[in-house]
């Protein structure tokens, strides 16, 4: 048998792009509304008169990690003064337990991965400098748990996030312990980043760029001590600790937050700005909703690319034009979401993927948006399939927020902002006797 | 969009493109409610831009009336009635509420009544805007509902830089991981730190400024330690230089270099030269953060200890009591800076001899600290021994030994046993001990105290000087004058060369040596021929 199946299924995988997969790369930005957001945060970087902090949003499956990719190997490619940056990726996910993240465990997991980075690329090993006695300190309080006496700063902070992951106990007393400390866990933090970019070589390197990917994948709970969201007390009440970092830094934010009341607060702290990857236009915006055949035409080229890097063709995967155009409409604009589904309908009914593939699909998402959807979510989701927008009032904050997290409703920038429902959820109705809005 | 908005606003930090939007907005709002109520709410964080903002309506739109609110307000809508004249204004501007809106504070009675004033509003008949900073769009928004939810339009002015540390400026002063290091180390750490600043260069490159800014203050810090005070000076000065040219006079990275070179200055006793660079870096604080800010509260605090030390303590005490006033305000009764505050007012009111009023500010720091670290915390032994030294000053030995054993008990176990801190608390309780005749059990602290010092600061520092002092005096206290006189010959020898011979530490102790020269009954031309030896004169 063939193993095309195989090299399908695997050339559909979702996760973002990685090395030496550039030439799978399609760019995007003319159907997501000019954004140019690789630009702007390169530029940004550029610009800066010193340090610069970045954040960067958009839906899960937006393609995010691929345009901070793109991004990445923009950085890294020599320029017009003969240099480039030395660019330091830190994978939240990876890195952390996305479950419960605070400000320590990003510090850590930056202080490490430019540690590690160093060594890898050029071969400097960096001084632990100040967290030594921070590390001191956290034994004498009797953290029998980070057990550590070294002067290895890569090992030192490896071992000290493998306790942090180990428990959520342990997590909490390192946490109670880094609390009143944070100052100077800070302090040490720079001083390590200084003598980073004083060993830089100077004739190759025009600066340190720690790009933080993933963050925004952190699950948004109510933390009872301090009575606000993970996401907020993370975003805002730590955006001076986050800031203050001394190179160049970019995160990824949770899209909820970002659209939230703290939007003005989120500018004000970052930068100034924030720039979003959108869906990709695929349909116009509600109530006509009409085919947008640019967009579609782009998640084409995204389909044919990737079969011909493993030389298939598209009568292979798709039984039809049609097929293949209700499943990319499906998709409403997520290219993440194009792969999964792919691979769904290849798993599932084998190829060629037929319309009956497509539907099973559907009526996958839909079940699970079905679970998840609440009466006082519909009022919303009505008033996005009359006129693609909402009106935010005090009392929609919390439903708009999670509307936006689920992906139920998704963000558009064509333009204008506007917002879109889901196709998955196209077909479903408020369920009957449909609630009289609460206020 | 066209780049018509900056030129009509030009100079200010705006980002005119971004902006553009909300200015024209704000304009046809002023033009279309003229003469009818509305309710508008602009959030800018940066005062200065808020400030050139208004100062720029006000001169397009003759006729609007900018209501300050005086801190602790308690009618919003009283006082801005108050100020209305016989001509109606064409809109009216509403600023500071955040002086009466403490963040933190979850009984709002500003707010309350707010929120209940909202149809009396109505009677202003022209356009109304709260200017605000953004926190208190939160508080606002949780506080008074109901009049939040009656506006009728909001405006967002961001500035295009935003300073790198929106909070409280951080201070190297007792930056405590580089106190906490050895001798030896801190001159390993002095030769690492001038190294990096010569690899950075001079100016440094802007990806390197921040860091080295963050070196030059930790050099300076330690040059102190050494005693190394004019090299120090140097390199803060060219530092200031590169903060202002490439962060502006304003920003908090250049505040912070001001503030450590006045502190240096303070340090060796250059109070006149001191005094203007802490006033400036007040107003600057003043005028980006407004007159409520906590960063405020520390500038005054820092100024009213220059003017203690040059015994203007009748100026000195409303700027502590500004202070205390501001922190309460902001961070309520309860926080460690408020504690910060009693504190250095008590210490104030101990050195005009006020210790009645003095005590129970003293026992509420040490309570407030206390609740907010816990029981074993060294801020808690600074509040310790703090109270220690005022029941002393009050005849109170007994009630004051077991405080400082407590602080002294405390410090060991957080910084080690060779920390400076644990040397300041051994010479306080050996002190107390001498007053209570203990001089036996007085003296081995005192000989710790020194030897952690000379481990920690060298063997040519202010610090070393102040314990050989004490420890000579002990041993005069116990007729031991010859063992003494050595000790206060070097401690003499220190001081003029680190402090030099007008410093009144100095001073002091010259007299002390000419003191136990004559106990010594020593012939008057011998006396004079040592101190001149000892003093280099």
């Amino acid at each position: 048998m063939s193993d095309l199946p195989k090299r399908i299924y695997n050339a559909f995988d979702p996760v973002p792009l990685h090395k030496g997969q550039q030439d799978l790369y399609i760019n995007l930005d003319d159907v997501r509304g000019h954004s140019g957001i690789v630009s702007h945060l390169k530029t940004k970087i550029h610009l800066a008169n010193g340090p610069s902090c970045q954040v960067l949003t958009g839906h899960r499956g937006s393609g995010k990690s691929t345009e901070l990719w793109q991004l990445r190997q923009s950085l890294e490619k020599i320029g017009s003064d003969g240099k480039k940056y030395f660019v330091v990726q830190v994978q939240a996910e990876k890195e952390l337990d996305t479950n419960d993240i605070d400000f320590p465990e990003v510090l850590i997991a930056i202080v490490r991965q430019i540690a590690t980075h160093f060594r890898e690329t050029l071969g400097i090993t960096l001084a632990p400098g100040y967290f030594k006695d921070r590390w001191q300190r956290l034994k004498q309080l009797a953290l029998t748990e980070f057990d550590f006496d070294g002067v290895n700063l890569e090992v030192g902070m490896a071992k000290l996030s493998t306790t942090l992951r180990g428990s959520p106990e342990a997590r909490r007393r390192v946490r109670d312990a880094l609390e009143p400390d944070t100052g100077n866990w800070m302090t040490a933090a720079n001083e390590v980043i200084g003598d980073a970019i004083l060993k830089l070589p100077k004739d190759q390197f025009s600066g340190l760029v720690v790009i933080v990917d993933d963050l925004d994948k952190m699950i948004s709970r109510m933390d009872e001590k301090s009575g606000c969201f993970t996401t907020e007390k993370l975003f805002i009440h730590r955006a001076a600790q986050l800031t203050g970092f001394h190179c160049h830094v970019i995160y990824t934010l949770p899209i909820e937050l970002a659209y939230s009341h703290h939007n003005a607060s989120i500018k004000l702290r970052y930068s100034g700005h924030l720039p979003v990857v959108p869906m990709t236009k695929i349909e116009t915006p509600p109530p006509d909703c009409k085919v947008h055949a640019p967009g579609i035409k782009k998640f084409r080229e995204m389909i044919t690319t990737r079969l011909s890097s493993v030389g298939a063709s598209e009568d292979i995967l798709f039984h039809s034009d049609k097929v293949r155009d209700d499943l990319i409409k499906l998709t409403g604009g997520q290219p993440t979401e194009l792969m999964s589904q792919i691979r769904e309908a290849h798993v599932t009914g084998g190829l060629p993927i037929t319309a009956q593939g497509v539907r099973r699909c559907r009526n996958e998402l839909m079940r699970g948006y079905r679970r998840q959807l609440r009466a006082d979510h519909w009022p919303l989701i009505e008033e996005v399939r009359q006129t693609g927008q909402i009106v935010r009032t005090d009392d929609n904050e919390k439903p708009f927020r999670e509307l936006l997290d689920s992906r139920a409703i998704l963000l558009y920038r064509n333009d204008e902002e506007w917002y879109g429902v889901n196709p998955a959820i196209d077909e479903l109705q408020a369920p009957a006797p449909s609630p009289t809005t609460g206020s | 969009m066209s780049g018509k908005p900056s030129s009509a606003l030009p100079e200010t930090q705006l980002d005119s493109q971004r902006q553009a939007a909300d200015l024209a907005a704000f304009r046809r709002m002023l033009q279309v409610s003229s003469g009818t109520f509305s309710l508008s709410f602009a959030v800018c964080d940066d005062r200065r831009l808020r400030d050139s903002l208004i100062q720029r309506f006000c001169a397009a739109t003759p006729g609007i009336l900018v209501v300050t609110l005086p801190a602790g307000v308690e009618s919003v809508l009283r006082q801005v009635e108050s100020q209305i004249g016989s001509t109606p204004p064409a809109a009216i501007f509403i600023l500071d509420i955040e002086a009466s809106i403490p963040h933190g504070s979850s009984s709002q009675p500003t707010l309350r009544v707010l929120n209940g004033s909202r149809e009396h509003w109505e009677a202003l008949r022209c356009p109304i805007v709260f200017w605000l900073a953004d926190y208190a769009i939160t508080l606002l928004h949780t506080h008074a509902p109901d009049f939040w939810r009656y506006r009728s339009h909001q405006f967002e002015f961001i500035p295009d830089s935003v300073p790198l540390a929106q909070l409280k400026s951080e201070s190297f002063s007792g930056f405590p991981m580089v106190d906490a290091l050895p001798y030896e180390e801190k001159a390993f750490r002095i030769t690492e730190l001038e190294r990096r600043l010569r690899e950075a260069g001079a100016p440094p490159p802007p990806d390197l400024l921040p860091h080295v800014l963050t070196w030059v203050r930790e050099l300076a810090h330690l040059y102190g330690h050494a005693s190394r005070y004019p090299e120090a000076e140097t390199a803060l000065r060219s530092a200031l230089d590169w903060a202002e040219q490439a962060y502006g006079p304003a920003h908090s990275q250049t505040v912070a270099v001001l503030n450590d070179l006045a502190q240096l200055l303070q340090a060796t006793n250059r109070l006149a030269e001191a005094e203007p660079l802490m006033r400036r870096a007040l107003a600057i604080d003043e005028a980006s953060y407004g007159p409520q800010h906590p960063n405020v509260a520390t500038h005054l605090n820092n100024l009213a200890h220059l003017l203690q030390d040059t015994n203007r303590l009748v100026e000195a005490e409303p700027l502590m009591r500004r202070a205390l006033e501001i922190d309460e305000a902001s961070d309520g009764p309860q926080h460690p800076d408020v504690a910060r505050d009693l504190n250095n007012l008590a210490t104030l009111l101990q050195a005009t001899n006020r210790l009645a009023e003095a005590e129970p500010l003293m026992r509420r720091a040490l309570e407030i600290d206390q609740a907010s670290y816990g029981p074993q915390h060294p801020e808690v032994a600074i509040r310790l021994n703090n109270l220690a030294q005022l029941l002393q000053a009050t005849h109170r030995l007994v009630e004051a030994e077991p405080l400082m054993r407590r602080a002294l008990e405390i410090d060991e176990a957080s910084y080690g046993p060779q920390h400076p801190r644990v040397a300041i608390d051994l010479n306080n309780l050996a002190q107390l001990l001498q007053a209570t005749n203990r001089l036996a059990e007085a003296e081995p602290l005192m000989r710790r105290a020194l030897e952690i010092d000379e481990a920690s600061y060298g063997p040519q520092h202010p610090t070393v000087a102040t314990r050989l002092n004490n420890l000579a005096q002990l041993l005069q206290a116990t007729h031991r004058l010859a063992e003494a006189e050595p000790l206060m010959r070097r401690a003499l020898g220190i001081l003029v060369s680190s402090l030099g011979l007008e410093h009144p530490n100095t001073q002091k102790v010259q007299g002390n040596y000419s003191g136990l020269l004559q106990d010594l009954k020593l012939p008057e031309a011998e006396i004079q021929q040592r101190v001149q030896a000892a003093t280099g004169s």
